[in-house]
C-alpha cells in the first residue's frame, strides 16, 4: 500500500522548468497540483509468488486529498481514499474502512495527502528523506523515503523515488521481508481538473 | 366487652408494627412492565423487554454537538470528551465514553483472534468443507491473488503465509464495515453529516432512574460549558436517550406534585374548617389509610416478593376510597353523637361501611382471577388495602373521636341546605327521570364514541419538542433500530451462544431474501464453543488438505512453500475456543457488551436489526430455531395492553355484577339495590361519554380512576340507602357531599397536571366522582315512598 505514496510522486509532472535541488524544491512543486490522470503499470515481486505479478491501471487525484486507483488488470477493483476512509470496491462488493482503527494504513494515507498537499514538514515526520541531485540536465535524480517508525517502518524498509526533472519515472517499494513493488507511470496529466460530475463520479464527492 | 375492644385494639397495634418492620426489611418495588403482560410466551418476551430495558443499550445517551464544520465538530468531539471524562462526579457515574472508534482496536482483535484463526475461517462446518474442497481452495487462492493488486497488499503477504483463507482480516473488515453505519470517522472522531460531533456515553445507573440520571445531564452540562469556553464554535447540544425522558417525566411529576400538594392543601383546610372547623379530620383520616397502605404492601411483599410501581398507583385510589368510612363515620358523629361514645355512633352506621367496604374488597378481587400477574396483585393490594381500612376504622378511629369534633360554621347549615335539596328533588322526579335519561345518554355517547389509547409510551409524558430533538439525534447517528431485535435465550452461555449462532444464519438469509437491511449481534466475532470447535476441525481432520493446499497454491502461481507456516499451525495443538469474557476484557467490548443479557439465572444474547421490511417473514423465518425470539417492542407492548385492557373490563363487568348481587343480597329489594347500585355504574358512564367529548382516549391509568369511580359509587348508594330514613339522610348527605369534596380536591387537582396519566387520573376522578355525587339522591328520589327498611 504504501507503494500509493510514491506512485503519486511519479506523476508529478509540473511544468517548471529545471531539474529539483533538493526534496523541499519537489514538494513546492507537489503542491501546485491541481489534479492528476495518469495510468500505471506496477509490477510486484513478492516471496509469495512464483513469477511477478502484472497489474495495470488508471489513477485520479483531486484536491484536498482524494486519490482513486482503478485496477483494470488482471482483475477489476477500485480504491478510493480519502482523508479518513477507505473504500474498496471489487466483483465481491465495497466495503470501507474506518482508517483511525488501522494505524498502519492511516500512517500511509496520510503521508499520501502530505505528498499530494506538497507537505515536507508532515512527510518529513514520517520517513528520512535523503535526496540525491541529478547529476545534469536530462539525468535522473532519487528520492529515498526512509519510515522512521512502527508501524511502517515494520513492513516498509525504504522507497526509491527516480525522475528526470521534475517527472517522477519510476518508484520501488522495498518491504522488510524482501519483497518490491515497481510502479511505472504513463501518460500522466498532472494538470487535470474535474467537473462536478466528475468528482462525484470518480471520488464520490458531493 | 371493653378488654375484648382493648384486645382488639392492641393486636391491631401489634400487627401494625409487625408490618410496618416487615415492610421495612423487605420493601422492594419493580417496575418490570411485563408482570403487566399475561402468563406465557408474551410475558417471556416481557421480560426479556424489562432486561433489555435495564441494559447498557437504554443505558447509553448520544449527544449530539453542532459545529459549522467537520474539523471543528473534531476539535469539539475532543475538548468534550476531555471534560466529560475530567469531570469527577460524571466520571463516577459513566460506565464508557465513545466519541471515536477505539484506537488500537483491531490490533488488539488481532491478537486475540490469530491464535483462533482456523475458527473463523468459516461461517459454518459445511462452508468450512466446501473451503477445503479443491475448487473452494482454487477460489480462496485466486482471491488472494486479486488482493495481492489492491494496495493493502503489503499487509496480505505478512498476512497470508499464516492465514491464506484471510480469515481474521476477512472478519475485522467484516467488522469495519458494519459499525460504520451514518457515522464518519474525523480525525478518529465520530462526526454527522459533516458538522455534528457525536458522544455515545453510557451510564452505569439504570436510563429510569431519574435521580441519577439528573446528575449526570448536569455533569454533561458543565463540562459542555466548560469546552464552550474552549471551543467558541461550540454549538448546540442535542441528547438522545431514554434518561432525559426519564428525568423529564420526574422533574414534571414532581412539579406537579407540587403544585397539586398547594392546592389540594389549600382547598382541604378551607372545606375542613367550614365544615368541621378543625383539620382533624385530615389527621383521623390517615389512620386508615395508612393502615391500608402498610398491610396491603406487607401482604403483596409476602405473596409476590416485590411490589410494582403500578400497584402503587391503584394503590392511591385506595385513599379516594377509604377516607370516605372516616368522613362518614365524623360526619354522623358530630351531627348526632351517640350518648354513650363514638363507638356507638360507629355501630349506628357500620352496616353502610360495611356493605360499602366488601363491594370493593369484592369488586377488586375478581381481578384476582386475571392471567396478568399484575393484575393479580393489585387485586391483592385493594383487597387487603380496603379490609385493613375497614378495620383500622372499627378498632383505631372510637378513641381517636372522644372529643366530639365541634361543627364548622357551614356544617349545620349544608345539611340543611341539602336536606331541602332532597325534598325539592322529591318533589320533582320528572327532573330526577330527565336527569337520568341524560346520564343514559351520554353513557351512550361514551360508549359508542370513547376510545382507548393502548400506548404505554403515552403513559409518561413525552415532551414533543424532547421527542423531536431525540427523533433528530437518532437520524443523525442511525445507529441499530433499538426496539426491534432478535434475542437468544438459554440457560446457559454456551446453549445461548448456539441459538445466537442458528440465529446468524437465518439472518443471512434474511438480509439476502430482502427481509432486513441490516443486523448486528456477537456473531460473527463470537460464536459457540461447538461451532468454533466443528469449524476448526474441518481443516484439522482432513490429512489431505496441507498437500492439497500446496497444489492449489501452486496452481494460482503461488510458492507453496511460503504457506509452511499455515501448515504447522494445522498441525499444532487445539486451543481452547474464544469466550465472551475474553472479547468483553479486550478492546472489543463496546461491541458485545450491550448485546449480553443475564436475567433470571440465564443469558440472552441479542442482535439488533435495520430496515426491518417483512417482520411476519422474519419471525416465520427464527420460529423453528429453539430459543429464537424476534421481537418488536412497541408491537408486544401495544398488542399487550390491547390483551391486558380486554380482559381488565371483563373482569370489571363481572366484579359489577358481583358486586351488584351483593347489593341485592344486602336490601333484598331489587328497586333499592338498583337505586345504591344504579348511580355509580351511570357516573361511570358519564365518565367514558365526557372522555369522549373532551377527545380523552382511556388508558390505563384511566381504567384505574374507573375503578376508583365505581368503588366509590357503590358506596355512597349503599350510604345513603343504609340511612335513607328520615333521621340519618342529613348526615348522610353532608358526609357524601364532604367525600365528594375531599375526593375531588385530592384527585381533582391532578386536572391542573402537565403529566397525562396523571391529568387522565384527574378527570375520571372529578367527573365520575361528582356524577355519582349528583345521581346518587337523585335515583333514590326516584323509589316509591316508603321502600320499607331491611
Amino acid at each position: 500500500m504504501h507503494t500509493w505514496t510514491l506512485t503519486a510522486l511519479l506523476f508529478f509532472s509540473t511544468p517548471q522548468a529545471g531539474t529539483p535541488g533538493d526534496a523541499r524544491a519537489l514538494m513546492s512543486a507537489m503542491a501546485e497540483l491541481p489534479g492528476l490522470e495518469a495510468r500505471f503499470v506496477e509490477t510486484k515481486k513478492l516471496a509469495l509468488l512464483k513469477a511477478p505479478l502484472r497489474s495495470t491501471g488508471v489513477l485520479y487525484y483531486t484536491r484536498p486529498g482524494y486519490l482513486v486507483r482503478i485496477v483494470e488488470a488482471p482483475t477489476f477493483s477500485k480504491v478510493r481514499i480519502g482523508p479518513d476512509a477507505l473504500k474498496v470496491s471489487d466483483a465481491a462488493g465495497e466495503q470501507t474502512f474506518d482508517l483511525s482503527a488501522r494505524p498502519d494504513i492511516k500512517t500511509f494515507v496520510e503521508s499520501f495527502v502530505h505528498v499530494m498537499a506538497g507537505n515536507y514538514d508532515a512527510l518529513a515526520a514520517t520517513y528520512d528523506l535523503a535526496f540525491t541531485p541529478a547529476a545534469g540536465p536530462g539525468t535522473p535524480w532519487t528520492l529515498l523515503l526512509t519510515p522512521k517508525r512502527p508501524p511502517l517502518s515494520n513492513l516498509v524498509e525504504r522507497l526509491e523515488v527516480v525522475g528526470v526533472d521534475y517527472r517522477i519515472t519510476t518508484i520501488a517499494v522495498l518491504e522488510r521481508r524482501g519483497d518490491r513493488t515497481d510502479i511505472a507511470v504513463t501518460e500522466a496529466n498532472p494538470e487535470r481538473t474535474f467537473t462536478a460530475a466528475e468528482r462525484e463520479r470518480i471520488f464520490g464527492l458531493r | 366487652m371493653i378488654r375484648s375492644r382493648h384486645r382488639s385494639l392492641w393486636f391491631l397495634l401489634l400487627a401494625l408494627a409487625v408490618a410496618a418492620l416487615f415492610v421495612a426489611l423487605r420493601f422492594k418495588v419493580t417496575t418490570d412492565v411485563s408482570v403487566f403482560l399475561p402468563e406465557g410466551e408474551q410475558r417471556e418476551q416481557g421480560r426479556i423487554l424489562g432486561a433489555v430495558a435495564r441494559g447498557a443499550g437504554s443505558r447509553t445517551l448520544v449527544l449530539s454537538v453542532e459545529t459549522p464544520s467537520a474539523a471543528q465538530a473534531a476539535e469539539a468531539s475532543r475538548v468534550l470528551e476531555a471534560e466529560l471524562r475530567a469531570d469527577p462526579r460524571l466520571a463516577s457515574a459513566v460506565e464508557h465514553l465513545e466519541a471515536g472508534p477505539s484506537e488500537g482496536t483491531d490490533a488488539s482483535l488481532w491478537r486475540l483472534l490469530e491464535p483462533h484463526r482456523l475458527a473463523y475461517a468459516a461461517w459454518d462446518s459445511q462452508q468450512a468443507r466446501a473451503l477445503v474442497r479443491d475448487e473452494g481452495l482454487d477460489r480462496a487462492f485466486a482471491g488472494l491473488l486479486h488482493r495481492l493488486t489492491s494496495p493493502m497488499s503489503t499487509f496480505v503477504t505478512q498476512v497470508a503465509p499464516n492465514d491464506p483463507f484471510l480469515a481474521v482480516p476477512g472478519l475485522l473488515e467484516y467488522l469495519q464495515s458494519h459499525r460504520s453505519d451514518r457515522l464518519a470517522v474525523v480525525e478518529g472522531r465520530f462526526v454527522a453529516e459533516d458538522r455534528f460531533a457525536i458522544v455515545f456515553l453510557a451510564t452505569r445507573a439504570s436510563a429510569l432512574d431519574a435521580t441519577a440520571q439528573a446528575e449526570v445531564f448536569a455533569g454533561i452540562d458543565r463540562a459542555v460549558a466548560r469546552a464552550r469556553e474552549q471551543v467558541p464554535s461550540l454549538g448546540a447540544v442535542q441528547t438522545s436517550g431514554v434518561a432525559k425522558f426519564a428525568v423529564r417525566s420526574e422533574s414534571m411529576i414532581r412539579n406537579d406534585i407540587q403544585r397539586t400538594t398547594i392546592l389540594t392543601a389549600a382547598g382541604l383546610a378551607i372545606v375542613c374548617f367550614a365544615v368541621f372547623g378543625s383539620l382533624r379530620i385530615v389527621a383521623l383520616a390517615s389512620v386508615p389509610i395508612g393502615c391500608a397502605m402498610l398491610f396491603a404492601t406487607a401482604v403483596c411483599l409476602a405473596l409476590f416478593g416485590e411490589v410494582h410501581g403500578l400497584t402503587f398507583a391503584f394503590g392511591a385510589s385506595l385513599i379516594g376510597v377509604c377516607v370516605d368510612y372516616v368522613v362518614h363515620l365524623v360526619v354522623h358523629h358530630m351531627a348526632a353523637p351517640a350518648s354513650d361514645g363514638p363507638r356507638k355512633t360507629l355501630e349506628r352506621i357500620w352496616p353502610a361501611l360495611w356493605v360499602g367496604g366488601v363491594t370493593t374488597m369484592v369488586g377488586f378481587a375478581v381481578m384476582g382471577g386475571s392471567s396478568f400477574p399484575g393484575l393479580r396483585q393489585v387485586a391483592v393490594f385493594a383487597a387487603v388495602g380496603v379490609a385493613s381500612a375497614l378495620v383500622a376504622t372499627r378498632v383505631l378511629l372510637p378513641p381517636l373521636l372522644r372529643v366530639v369534633p365541634e361543627r364548622g360554621r357551614f356544617f349545620d347549615r349544608l345539611g340543611t341546605w341539602l336536606e331541602d335539596a332532597l325534598v325539592w328533588l322529591q318533589a320533582r322526579r320528572r327532573f330526577g327521570w330527565g336527569l337520568c335519561a341524560a346520564a343514559c345518554a351520554l353513557t351512550a355517547y361514551g360508549v359508542a364514541y370513547s376510545t382507548w389509547d393502548d400506548d404505554l409510551q403515552r403513559l409518561g409524558q413525552l415532551d414533543p419538542e424532547l421527542v423531536a430533538e431525540d427523533e433528530r439525534v437518532r437520524a443523525r447517528v442511525a445507529r441499530l433500530d433499538q426496539s426491534r431485535f432478535v434475542v437468544a435465550l438459554a440457560a446457559s452461555e454456551e446453549e445461548a451462544l448456539r441459538v445466537n449462532d442458528a440465529v446468524a444464519a437465518a439472518l443471512v438469509e434474511a438480509t439476502d431474501a430482502g427481509e432486513i437491511g441490516a443486523w448486528q449481534g456477537v456473531a460473527p466475532l463470537l460464536w459457540s464453543a461447538r461451532h468454533q470447535s466443528a469449524v476448526a476441525e474441518v481443516f484439522r481432520s482432513d490429512p489431505t488438505l496441507p498437500a492439497r493446499i500446496a497444489a492449489a497454491a501452486d496452481r494460482a502461481g503461488f510458492d507453496a512453500e511460503a504457506f509452511q507456516p499455515f501448515v504447522l499451525h494445522l498441525q499444532s495443538p487445539k486451543r481452547p475456543p474464544i469466550t465472551f469474557e475474553e472479547l468483553v476484557q479486550s478492546p472489543a467490548a463496546p461491541l458485545v457488551r450491550p448485546l449480553r443479557l443475564a436475567f433470571d439465572g440465564r443469558i440472552a444474547f441479542l442482535t439488533m436489526l435495520r430496515d426491518v421490511k417483512q417482520p411476519a417473514a422474519l419471525a416465520a423465518r427464527l420460529q423453528g430455531i429453539e430459543g429464537a425470539m424476534y421481537l418488536d417492542q412497541r408491537e408486544l407492548m401495544d398488542g399487550a395492553m390491547q390483551t391486558y385492557r380486554v380482559r381488565t373490563l371483563e373482569l370489571l363487568v363481572l366484579g359489577v355484577l358481583v358486586v351488584f348481587g351483593i347489593v341485592l343480597l344486602r336490601y333484598r329489594n331489587v328497586r333499592i339495590a338498583a337505586a345504591a347500585f344504579a348511580p355509580a355504574v351511570l357516573a361511570t358512564g358519564v365518565t367514558l361519554g365526557v372522555l369522549a367529548i373532551l377527545r380523552l382516549p382511556l388508558n390505563l391509568l384511566g381504567l384505574t380512576a374507573i375503578l376508583m369511580v365505581l368503588s366509590i359509587g357503590v358506596d355512597y348508594g349503599v350510604f345513603l340507602a343504609e340511612t335513607r330514613d328520615a333521621k340519618g339522610v342529613a348526615p348522610t348527605l353532608v358526609a357524601l357531599v364532604m367525600c365528594w369534596a375531599t375526593t375531588v380536591i385530592g384527585f381533582g387537582a391532578l386536572v391542573i397536571s402537565e403529566h397525562p396519566a396523571m391529568y387522565m387520573i384527574g378527570v375520571v376522578a372529578s367527573v365520575g366522582v361528582s356524577a355519582s355525587l349528583f345521581l346518587t339522591p337523585v335515583t333514590f328520589t326516584l323509589l316509591p315512598a316508603r321502600e320499607p327498611h331491611p
